[in-house]
């Protein structure tokens, strides 16, 4: 995984590029696949390793909250929280976001430990292996300043647009 | 929302839909939990039954040194704890993070160090990613709430 503040980054960056539409649920959809995978396994990791032995099944259940089928049953899940009219767009926006996360992890390299893409249906694994597995931290903080400020300025067009409307 | 929408995405139902999903991810959860430590590759197999695998490749990636020993012995950590490595320790410290590529050793089931790589950037990409989700956990409550049984958009 890329580091979580170079992926709300270029979420807030490509939502802006791309119209201001739902940007909120956009950026959540890029963060959930760490929030629901990572932090969990990475913090029962931490206590496997230096408190206690938890049984091995805690430590890998989270992986499909990071994958493609598992990560399209989340955003169901997670858009049927919120009323009908607006489920199908909350959904893409989940969906897309996270799609924007696979995309930037898959570009990682660990060297031959990719991205199960099909699991369950296929047990392969894949990476496209372009850059290092922390070649986004020199560039997290950078980009951040520069998502915030073109994201103020989009969401204020789109403000002053909604005004005219 | 119109035909298929309609039923996928509309209020009839709804609590089973979301029931049903929420088994459906529980069932990979443990699928995936099964196929991690039941295949029949990598360390853990190895492990296992040493003598069948004695010179497979080993690759152990972003592993934590756990344990430095002297100038050719360390232990890293990861699901499986303390897993001995025979390779140059120079410039590793306790709680470093490594990619392990190398070889299994049935007689001890230590894996001989082909290739090292460090990762320096590790701790950094920690910190980073802890700011980014107290950013978004101090965010949540500016964009969502909760109205009616159903979490509604705010601003």
């Amino acid at each position: 995984m890329a580091d979580l503040l170079t992926h709300g980054a270029v979420a807030v960056l490509v939502k802006a590029s791309t119209g201001w539409r739902r940007p909120a649920v956009f950026v959540a959809g890029t963060l959930l696949p760490d929030v629901a995978s990572r932090v969990p396994s990475i913090g029962l990791g931490l206590v496997h390793v230096h408190l206690m032995r938890l049984p091995e099944w805690m430590l890998f259940a989270w992986e499909p909250l990071h994958q493609p089928f598992g990560m399209a049953l989340l955003a169901y899940l997670l858009a049927m929280l919120f009323p009908v009219a607006i489920r199908v767009s909350i959904f893409t926006n989940l969906l897309g976001g996270m799609a924007l996360h696979l995309g930037l992890d898959l570009m990682q390299s660990h060297h031959g430990a990719g991205y199960m893409l099909a699991f369950p249906f296929d047990m392969g694994s894949f990476e496209l292996g372009w850059i290092g597995s922390e070649a986004t931290v020199p560039f997290a903080l950078p980009l951040c300043l520069l998502a915030f400020w073109y994201g103020k300025r989009r969401q204020q067009s789109f403000s002053v647009l909604k005004k005219d409307e | 929302m119109r035909g298929p929408a309609i039923s996928f995405f509309g209020d009839d139902f709804r609590t089973t839909k979301m029931v049903v999903v929420a088994v459906l991810l529980a069932f990979l959860g443990w699928h995936h939990a099964r196929f991690s430590v039941e295949r029949p590759e990598g360390y853990r197999a190895f492990l296992a039954s040493p003598e069948n695998h004695d010179g497979d490749r080993v690759l152990l990636p972003l592993w934590e040194v756990t344990e430095v020993q002297d100038d050719s012995f360390y232990r890293v950590s990861k699901s499986v704890v303390g897993v001995p490595i025979v390779g140059e320790t120079v410039g590793l410290e306790l709680g470093d993070t490594v990619t392990i590529i190398g070889h299994f050793r049935a007689s001890d089931g230590a894996v001989l160090v082909r290739e090292r790589i460090d990762h320096p950037w590790r701790k950094t990409k920690g910190l980073l990613s802890v700011l980014a989700l107290v950013f978004a956990f101090a965010w949540v409550p500016k964009c969502f709430g909760w109205s009616s049984g159903r979490v509604v958009l705010r601003g």
